[in-house]
């Protein structure tokens, strides 16, 4: 908590986390329903997935490469924090990140375009336990030893950008292909949009199960590899 | 003296490439121990496993009474680390760098807070208490990153480049606390490209070059040791109708240069050299205005064991570990 908290404070307000964090994920949406008629349910679920998406994964890609490049990160490295300390505390910045940002809109919405959800409850856990899958996947992604945000930010935007479109978030699930569908699983957006479809409109594809169960693996597999891609960079030096 | 540091056959390979050959030396506790090289001897290597951020290949090091590889926590717990670059976080206040970096080590809230007050007070920042580091000179950065170092109390500070890009005034002021966290207790292990801090600050000195410790001393001994002779050098009133083969015939001498008004005379008898030279003066009618005795340098010596002069030829490809 206490790299979250410092991590927070330092970083939370710096333009690369303004941009790919918060104005990203609003201007996409914007540029994908406006015109299109959406009931406000529909909207909340593809703004919420978006922010989700984009801002949790963000954290992680601005801050551990300028930790690095300011020899900051060695630092910590350097105290007794265990690794798996140093991991799921830069997940949590993320998680704050993505979180509130997603929170927001569902409040304002909430009050002013009379939205409606089938389970604030539900909502608010798929919301929390996908910022954190995501932010985990961010650091994962920058735990590959690269000094500059933009040298991981370019590739994982490449990697996103079609497990968004592949989610299910502009095209459903049950209006895709069985081989697009199929395809559409290895994507983990996939299964929050599943969540928040059954916490909003109240109907979902698979069952929660699945959906918590597989962002819950997910979560552990980016950890485990987070972990190893800082154990091999200490062997090989980066 | 009890070795607060033990390395022993330190080998690091970057997959075929060796950067560390064997390498083994001791830190004694209380000491200010110098750790010199040129750009990619394996010095950075060296104090990267020795700060637990990278893992050799094969060897042992033992720190603070564990072994480096068994116990990495303990070691962790027990050294303070100041980077090349000063990297307290911008955003952050003075107060508020210091306590991040304690709560790293676990510290309690109470302790902390004790030892920021000390430290604001021994670094001179305590009325930069609540400033935020973005507002900090460089100077001051400097010095808030040296007391980041020092939060935990710890027994051993590794200390990279510790004045570079300051000014005098500043590098004077870092130097005097190196010394008093010394005294206090603090081993410190500084790297630096800077032979004068080396040899203003440093107990001993060990120079690395092509993955090995190719000397290991104090300065004073690693100058004496020097192949270099000592000099003196003259300043002469009419140097200019001097014929220096008559400098180079007297007794002891080696080698002249001569050089803006200055004649270098090369000698490893100094005290013999000075009498032949002032009658020499005398006999020639020339007045000596100015006599100096110059020692090698920490430079010279530096030179001497890394310098291009050392590689060349089958006769430099042999290892020469001084040890004197």
């Amino acid at each position: 908590m206490v790299i979250a908290v410092k991590d927070i404070k330092v970083y939370y307000m710096t333009p690369s986390m303004i941009m790919f964090g918060f104005l990203i994920p609003f201007f996409l949406f914007f540029s994908f329903t406006v015109g299109r008629h959406l009931s406000i349910q529909s909207s909340i679920v593809r703004l919420i997935s978006m922010t989700v998406f984009f801002t949790s994964s963000s954290a992680g890609q601005v801050i551990l490469p300028m930790e690095r490049r300011m020899k900051t990160l060695d630092r910590i490295l350097a105290t007794p924090v265990p690794l798996s300390a140093l991991i799921i505390g830069k997940s949590f910045v993320g998680l704050f990140f993505g979180f509130t940002v997603s929170i927001l809109p569902v409040i304002f919405a909430l009050l002013f375009f009379k939205l409606t959800v089938s389970g604030i409850g539900l909502l608010l856990i798929g919301i929390f336990l996908s910022s954190w899958v995501f932010s985990m996947m961010g650091v994962f992604f920058s735990s590959f030893p690269v000094q500059k945000p933009g040298s991981v930010m370019m590739p994982s935007t490449l990697l996103r950008w079609p497990l968004l479109f592949i989610s299910g978030i502009f095209i459903p699930l049950t209006a895709m292909s069985p081989l697009l569908r199929g395809v559409s699983y290895i994507s983990p957006l996939t299964y929050t949009v599943d969540i928040l479809n059954l916490s909003v409109t109240g109907s979902s594809i698979q069952s929660l199960f699945i959906n918590f169960g597989v962002l819950i693996i997910l979560n552990v597999i980016f950890y485990i590899f987070a972990v190893k891609l800082f154990i091999r960079g200490k062997v090989l030096g980066y | 003296m009890k070795n607060i540091v033990e390395v022993e056959n330190l080998t690091k390979y970057y997959k075929k490439f060796r950067a560390l050959n064997s390498v083994s030396f001791s830190v004694e506790e209380g000491e200010i121990f110098g750790f010199l090289g040129p750009n990619g001897a394996g010095k950075s290597t060296t104090v990267r496993i020795l700060n637990t951020l990278l893992l050799p290949t094969s060897g042992r090091v033992f720190m603070a009474g564990h072994d480096l590889g068994k116990e990495p926590y303990e070691v962790k717990a027990r050294i303070g680390l100041v980077p090349e670059i000063s990297n307290p976080y911008l955003e952050l206040s003075c107060y508020e760098n210091l306590l991040f970096t304690g709560r790293l080590f676990g510290m309690k809230n109470r302790d902390i807070r004790s030892e920021i007050d000390n430290l604001l007070d021994f670094f001179e920042l305590e009325s930069k208490r609540n400033v935020k580091a973005e507002f900090l000179s460089k100077g001051l950065r400097r010095r808030l990153t040296i007391a980041m170092g020092l939060i935990n109390r710890p027994k051993l500070l590794f200390l990279d480049e510790p004045v570079s890009g300051l000014d005098i005034q500043s590098a004077r002021l870092i130097k005097r606390l190196i010394r008093e966290a010394n005294e206090k207790g603090t081993t410190i292990f500084i790297t630096t490209h800077q032979l004068n801090v080396a040899n203003d600050l440093c107990d001993r000195i060990a120079i690395i070059q092509d993955g090995e410790i190719k000397a290991l001393d104090s300065p004073d001994r690693l100058k004496k040791a020097a192949k270099q002779s000592q000099a003196v050098e003259i300043h002469l009133d009419k140097l200019k109708d001097v014929d220096i083969k008559e400098l180079k015939s007297l007794k002891t001498v080696e080698r002249v240069d001569v050089n803006k008004g200055k004649a270098k005379l090369f000698t490893e008898h100094p005290e013999i050299l000075y009498p032949l030279l002032i009658s020499w003066a005398e006999k020639n009618n020339i007045r000596i205005e100015i006599m100096n005795t110059l020692s090698p340098t920490l430079e010279d010596v530096f030179i001497e064991i890394t310098g291009k002069g050392f590689k060349k030829g089958p006769e430099g490809q042999k290892k020469r570990h001084k040890k004197v």
